[in-house]
């Protein structure tokens, strides 16, 4: 396994969200409800 | 004797807007590759510098495992060895495993050997999630016992606020709250000497544990001698130790509060001890985003509130699509371009830039605005909290930074951070090679040492 990368912290979810969506090109809407439905 | 009058009791740490997150459950989510959930916050490998091919192989880390090895290695003592032992922070340029294999000892990278012989997980899965458990307590700001802290500081101004004299009631009280105060300040004060005095050599477990026996007095004197602590708050905090000491070792001053006999007198003392552990909150680098953002040089707050209220936006188009869209409808607003001036306490009242006032009289948008302001303003508060943490500077000289590139003077800036002007000196030789290309692309200039510096003679002329 190799895990080339830095380890980001963030702040609260838009933080996290828009960064993974700017990263990956998925979008906020999608990332968000999978982010309800996956938090306990 | 009883008093009557009313009191008012003001404290340095400002209860809301202190950053308190304490430890909390770790959840793992999949969001287009693992993402560690603490609290509000959130931790996730994002590639090294712009090599987007690296991207495939940071999503290796698989969700299953990373949440297995959580949960799995909480209680293991080899594994709490490794947390302690990693950094708090890494450089920016270089990928994580990369770097913590370098940087840690080797009876640590031996133990994370072992660790993954023993479980079903790997190296640099073990190591991954204890770079996590070491950050999470720092800029988790993971203490339970500030929480603590401040239920009982509020229980004990309430008292003091409802009733006319000192009883045993009140005394009990405030005995909690002076134990809960001098746990704050050792605990922060230890990490303020580790992170100051050891930066590098902090990674050994052997000098780890010579800070932590040194007792709390010879730590509090190493702050004073770096002169990241000034000789009047080490003064004021020694006294917090004596007076603690005082009512534990001596039930008969415990019972009438060593001498304190009026609410007023058990008042001051709540309020210099809470501003000695304000102190230390600020000098280990916790409680610092305010500071920034009221002080902070001008390209610097202009990234931090642009990047603000793209969040709030974001979290508005899910949360409160209607209202705002109301706000995207009205003519007068540019919500994109909302500035508003840090420096006033109620940014409401203050806005600068994306919204137009004139001959608006629309009260119920206005209450609109004005929440959407308010959320951005604590969304502000975040980025700086996140870039603290992701500037290869520590989080207390990134503010440093920050206030210097403002121009400020450095006995300004000493005051503001709760520190000697010559701590801020001494940073400014150094910031401007230390600080990597994230901090010079937020402050766009970082200024350089200039004149010489002597004490001033003022009392030797005297």
């Amino acid at each position: 396994m190799s895990a080339k990368g830095q380890l980001r912290r963030f702040e609260n979810r838009a933080q996290l969200l828009r960064h993974i969506s700017e990263e990956t090109g998925t979008d906020i809407d999608t990332l968000w409800d999978e982010y309800e439905a996956q938090v306990e | 004797m009883g008093d009557s009058t009313d009191l008012d009791v003001s404290f340095a740490i400002d209860a809301e807007t202190v950053s308190l997150s304490p430890i909390g459950e770790y959840q793992v989510l999949d969001l287009e590759g693992p993402v560690v959930i603490v609290g509000d916050a959130s931790y996730r490998v994002v590639p090294v510098g712009e090599e987007s091919d690296l991207s495939e192989d940071v999503r290796e880390l698989s969700v299953d495992e990373i949440r297995a090895a959580l949960s799995e290695l909480a209680d293991n003592d080899d594994f709490q060895s490794i947390v302690d032992n990693c950094p708090t922070n890494t450089p920016l340029v270089y990928d994580d495993i990369d770097y913590l294999t370098r940087h840690l000892p080797t009876a640590s990278l031996q133990k994370c050997g072992e660790l993954s012989e023993s479980t079903p997980f790997e190296k640099e899965l073990l190591l991954q999630v204890a770079y996590v458990e070491r950050q999470n307590s720092l800029v988790g700001h993971s203490d339970n016992v500030l929480e603590y802290y401040l239920e009982q500081r509020a229980e004990i101004a309430e008292k003091l606020r409802s009733t006319d004299e000192i009883d045993s009631d009140v005394e009990r009280s405030f005995f909690s709250y002076l134990l809960l105060a001098s746990a704050l300040i050792e605990e922060l004060t230890t990490e303020t000497v580790l992170n100051e005095l050891f930066r590098e050599e902090g990674r050994l477990d052997s000098i780890t544990e010579h800070v932590r026996s040194m007792g709390h007095a010879k730590r509090l004197e190493k702050l004073c001698d770096i002169q990241i602590l000034t000789e009047g708050d080490h003064g004021s905090l020694v006294e917090v130790k004596k007076r603690r000491n005082n009512l534990v070792h001596d039930a008969q001053k415990r019972a009438g509060l060593d001498e304190l006999e009026s609410r007023r007198e058990v008042a001051q003392i709540l309020e210099k001890t809470d501003r000695c552990a304000s102190v230390l909150l600020t000098i280990s680098g916790k409680n610092i985003e305010s500071v920034i953002a009221k002080r902070g040089c001008d390209p610097y707050i202009e990234h931090a509130q642009s990047e603000a209220v793209a969040d709030t936006i974001t979290t508005w188009e899910q949360e409160y699509p209607e209202r705002l869209s109301r706000l995207h409808d009205c003519e007068q607003a540019a919500l994109e371009k909302i500035r508003w001036d840090t420096e006033e306490s109620d940014p409401g009242n203050n806005i600068t830039e994306g919204f137009t006032f004139e001959g608006f009289d629309n009260e119920v948008l206005y209450e609109i605005l004005m929440e959407f302001v308010g959320d951005a303003s604590k969304a502000f508060l975040d980025r700086i909290d996140a870039d603290a943490n992701e500037s290869n500077l520590d989080r207390f000289d990134f503010a440093v930074m920050v206030l210097l590139c403002a121009g400020h003077s450095y006995g300004d800036i000493a005051r503001w951070l709760d520190t000697d002007e010559k701590y801020v000196q001494r940073k400014e030789n150094v910031i401007a090679w230390r600080a990597s290309k994230f901090e010079k692309g937020l402050v766009e200039e970082i200024p350089r040492p200039e004149d010489q510096t002597w004490p001033s003679n003022t009392e030797s002329d005297d």
